[in-house]
């Protein structure tokens, strides 16, 4: 059977059954979904929500369930991949670099053309689409991958934008100048025609998180997709477009359409992952043609500026940059891209002078919307463990010559501190202790405090204290 | 970015040297924040879109700019 939403949603239910949890009391999507994303978000508990009762932004009840906080977890998405929570920078670099063609299959094998609505058939309201925030103009598809083709090579191009939808045929279409799929968009514009266009939404996570995966122009993502996947991402013929654009055949949902030229409208303002709410833009329209679907179709979706949408850009990121250090710098060790801002922090075996200033000028250009700030870490920092990473910062650095400013830098149109559309300043700590003056000997770094590893091993804590009466304590804020 | 001069809906000049900019709705009176790229010639005519009420409207409408 091959990979889709539904393989994963059953091996996880049957693994970690207390991480899914269906839900049949009625929800409305407008804001009501994300307080109970939130709330959840604060308890620091992440499981997979399955609205089964949802009603729309109108207030009408949708015949499709509505999953969300599938990413919400990072132990879960790395799960999802067969790779370690701690360990994605290495793992996932490795996986999408074995490349697994697609297959193209027919139209009467594919799930997502259960059912097919065409022309004034088109509703996307019947689709439990979320309003997320107070300050947004609308619901939005934000688990959406879209699907654009070069016109000169016919290579496609995908990637999770976002879409607001208008209409039940119309959305608006987020796209930053530097995205390969505005280029293909600008490519058509150009001959003077609509850019042909498909948004897919719901599929196993490994397919949603090898769209992210940063490849050269031109170059398709499914290959990637399969890497992940281990298998071959089975295709599709749109059905506007035919072989020209394809999309996946085990996706819950396929919205195909046009972005018409040269046609600019306002989108936005609307809450995004920094969990700000972003400016109104100008930005380009999709006229939905069709829209194809499974029967019991879930809608998918990513509660933006929750850590559910954090980890579809965090682990490309992540692997990004630790290929392009370890090309350059072998002694680098593990890379995290902190959720919500621009943080990007480092860890690397420092052995000799300069060396974390290079890691920081290899890395900035590496995801140039995503990464503002890069922290360079010694090898005893835990860089997953925050008052680690806050203690080195405050103790292992001087301002004057370990910080780094790169001004006028390409950078992220969502950081609400940029002050001019897509430049800022960018830059790095360099949070390590001085390199050993030879192999072999300490740092000239006052060192840190221990107790040798014989005592650990030789007394046990349950010996001198009362378990019982200890877990009466309440709990507190953990400090390494 | 350089400081750069903009109409406002007052009929007064505005020098803005921020990305964001806020205009108030005419229909509701709410306000809420839009890029400076609608005041680049290339998306000047492009109307903005109130998210409290729906209202369509040209941005020298705005009841209030800053």
């Amino acid at each position: 059977m091959p990979s889709d939403l539904r393989t994963f949603l059953k091996e996880w239910s049957a693994s970690h059954p207390e991480e899914v949890h269906t839900i049949g009391r009625e929800i409305c999507v407008k804001w009501e979904t994300t307080f109970v994303q939130a709330a959840l978000d604060k308890k620091g508990r992440h499981p997979i929500l399955i609205f089964r009762n949802s009603r729309n932004f109108q207030g009408e009840r949708t015949p499709h369930p509505l999953i969300t906080n599938l990413f919400a977890s990072r132990r879960r998405s790395a799960a999802s991949l067969g790779m370690e929570p701690r360990n994605v920078a290495a793992q996932y670099g490795e996986r999408v670099a074995k490349k697994i063609a697609p297959i193209v299959i027919d139209k009467s094998a594919a799930p997502v053309k259960q059912t097919i609505s065409k022309g004034g058939e088109v509703n996307l309201h019947r689709f439990p689409i979320v309003w997320h925030h107070e300050t947004d103009p609308g619901p939005y598809i934000t688990a959406g991958v879209v699907t654009t083709v070069d016109p000169d090579s016919g290579i496609s191009n995908s990637s999770l934008q976002r879409c607001w939808v208008k209409a039940p045929n119309r959305t608006g279409l987020y796209l930053t100048p530097t995205s390969h799929n505005f280029r293909n968009m600008q490519k058509h514009w150009a001959r003077g025609e609509d850019a042909p266009v498909a948004v897919w939404i719901g599929h196993h996570p490994a397919a949603l998180l090898g769209a992210q995966v940063k490849v050269p122009y031109p170059e398709e993502h499914f290959s990637r997709m399969g890497g992940l996947l281990g298998e071959p991402l089975r295709l599709v013929a749109s059905e506007t477009f035919g072989e020209k654009l394809l999309v996946p055949a085990d996706a819950e949902v396929v919205i195909e359409g046009v972005i018409p030229r040269e046609r600019w409208e306002a989108e936005g303002p609307f809450g995004e992952f920094p969990r700000y709410s972003g400016p109104q833009l100008p930005n380009p329209v999709i006229e939905v043609s069709c829209v194809t679907h499974r029967k019991d179709a879930y809608w998918h979706d990513l509660s933006i500026g929750h850590l559910d949408a954090t980890i579809p850009g965090i682990f490309p990121t992540e692997a990004a940059i630790y290929e392009a250090i370890r090309r350059i710098i072998p002694d680098v060790l593990n890379v995290r891209r902190a959720p919500y801002g621009h943080n990007v922090y480092v860890q690397i075996k420092n052995t000799r002078p300069g060396l974390a200033k290079d890691v920081i000028l290899a890395a900035l250009p590496v995801y140039p919307l995503v990464c503002k700030y890069i922290f360079v870490f010694d090898e005893d920092i835990d860089i997953f463990e925050d008052t680690q990473i806050l203690w080195a910062l405050g103790t292992r650095t001087q301002l004057d010559k370990d910080m780094v400013v790169v001004p006028g830098s390409t950078a992220s149109p969502l950081d609400p501190s940029v002050p001019e559309y897509g430049v800022g300043t960018k830059g790095g700590f360099d949070c390590t202790k001085p390199a050993p003056p030879e192999p072999g000997l300490p740092p000239r770094f006052s060192p840190n405090l221990t107790i040798p590893d014989e005592i650990g091993q030789r007394l046990r804590l349950d010996d001198y204290v009362d378990k019982k009466k200890l877990d009466e304590i309440q709990e507190e804020e953990v400090y390494w | 970015m350089s400081a750069s001069i903009h109409g406002t809906s007052d009929g007064s000049r505005m020098e803005m040297n921020s990305k964001e900019i806020f205009v108030t709705c005419p229909g509701c009176s709410g306000y809420f924040n839009i890029s400076y790229l609608f005041f680049t010639p290339k998306f000047e005519s492009v109307k903005l879109h109130c998210p409290r009420c729906g209202q369509e409207f040209d941005k020298k409408d705005s009841l209030k700019t800053w």
